[in-house]
This record gives structure tokens, sequence and C-alpha cells, in this order.
């Protein structure tokens, strides 16, 4: 069984109206969400998705990601991961799987993505991705000094 | 012992998983994915409520043609498995 098909299953049930928590890898959504530690909650989204919202997509027909809308034009969606810099990845609105509702903490608290501070920061942190580069150098810093702490 | 109760069996693309629900929610987090004959067990241990190494063992070498031992074995692994997961209460 590859990751594929659980994400399927998973959307599969999302689209049945079940709350599906999915755990998430990688570095591509931070500072938002930490792959490997945190998960998200998935919602079927019935087709409409807005910009700002974190998504579930199928993209550039090859892979699935959990990245943030920052783009859409018509059907054409773009989509850019909080964590990168300059990539983004483009997909149909079909291929919107689920909304991102929800991140699960490692302390297994849920944290709802689309408050007005979340959104804010969201924002704000689009408008800095001139700068984001050294900002998440700064936070993968600030976060492995932490956790080498905790090992003390 | 005991299966937890959110814990269920279900079949994801051809094969064996086993998933945390609880009321309209899943939780992929805790997927374990069982052979045919771990499969098998898990439907046995969920028919007998409470069961013992023991007991699993016998219905085993009743259904499958094992030696006593290879079935003990076989519970054995699986009943670690599932208690290293939080599936099942003692």
């Amino acid at each position: 069984m590859t990751d594929n098909d659980i994400i399927e299953e998973a959307v599969r049930l999302a689209r049945e109206g079940v709350n599906v928590t999915l755990p998430v890898n990688g570095n591509s959504m931070l500072p938002f969400i930490i792959g490997g530690k945190e998960s998200v909650i998935l919602h079927s989204q019935g087709g409409i998705v807005d910009v700002g919202d974190v998504v579930l997509a199928w993209v550039d027909g090859n892979r699935y990601v959990v990245h943030r809308i920052i783009r859409i034009d018509g059907d054409r969606i773009t989509l850019m991961g909080d964590g990168n810099v300059g990539v983004t990845e483009h997909c149909l609105l079909g291929d919107i799987k689920a909304r991102v509702t929800h991140v699960v903490d490692d302390k297994e608290r849920t944290h709802y993505l689309y408050n007005r501070w979340r959104m804010l920061a969201a924002r704000m942190w689009y408008w800095l991705r001139p700068i984001r580069r050294y900002l998440l150098a700064i936070y993968r810093r600030s976060r492995l000094s932490e956790s080498k702490a905790k090992r003390v | 012992m005991r299966i937890k109760k959110d814990f269920v069996l279900r079949e994801v693309c051809g094969e064996n998983v086993i998933m945390c629900e609880g009321l309209k929610a899943i939780d992929f987090r805790k997927i374990l994915a069982l052979n045919k004959s771990a499969a098998w067990l898990w439907k046995e241990a969920q028919a007998q409520g409470d069961f013992t190494i023991e007991s699993l063992t016998e219905r085993l070498c009743d259904e499958y043609d094992v030696t006593a031992e290879e079935a003990r074995s076989c519970v054995t692994e699986l009943l670690e498995k599932l208690d290293k997961e939080g599936v099942i209460e003692k």
C-alpha cells in the first residue's frame, strides 16, 4: 500500500463527511505546520476554496501536497508551501481534494487554521516572501537549539 | 485482553488495515496493515471479546494447518505488535 493509496482513502472518507486526521511530512509548510510532528484534519471542501486556504491537492499531475492557495484564476489554482521560498505548484479546481481545517500538534492540541490571528499571520508571511529564506533559517535554528536543550 | 473500542479493521486498496475511528472521525496516524492470518486473528479476537493467547492459539490451530507452537508464536507476535501500538487493553 503506497502513500497515495492512503491519501486517496483519506480523501474518500473526508468526502463521506468523516473528520480525517492525516500525518504530514516535510518542511514545506513551516512555520504553520511542522511535518513529522503535526497532523492535519481534512474536510471535504465541496468545490469551494479561497486564496489563503490550506488544501490537499494533486499537483502538476504527479503528486499530492498540503499547501496554501496563493492564486485562483477561474479553474486554475496556484499553490505554494509556507515553508518554500519560490516554488509554486499548479492544478485545476478539481484537483483540490480536501481543505485542511485544523492542525493537531504533538501534544494532541487542535488548532483552527483560519482564526483571525492565524489568517493575519499567514497573510503577513506571504508578503515576507523576499526574506522568508532568512526567517526560516532563524526559525529552524531556534527549533534545533530548543530540541537540543530538551535532550540535555 | 480486549481490543479497544475505537479500533476497526477496514479494507483499503485490497489490504487489511486497522484504523482508529471515533465518532465521525478517523485517525490515519494510527493505522496498521495486517496480513491475511493476522486479519483473521483480529476478527476472531473481536468475536471473542475477552480473549487470551491460549483462546486465540486454539482457534488458529482449528482454522489453519499449523502446530500449536507455531500458532502460539504467531498469536504472541501479533498481540505484542498490537499492544505496542496501543490497540489492546489488558
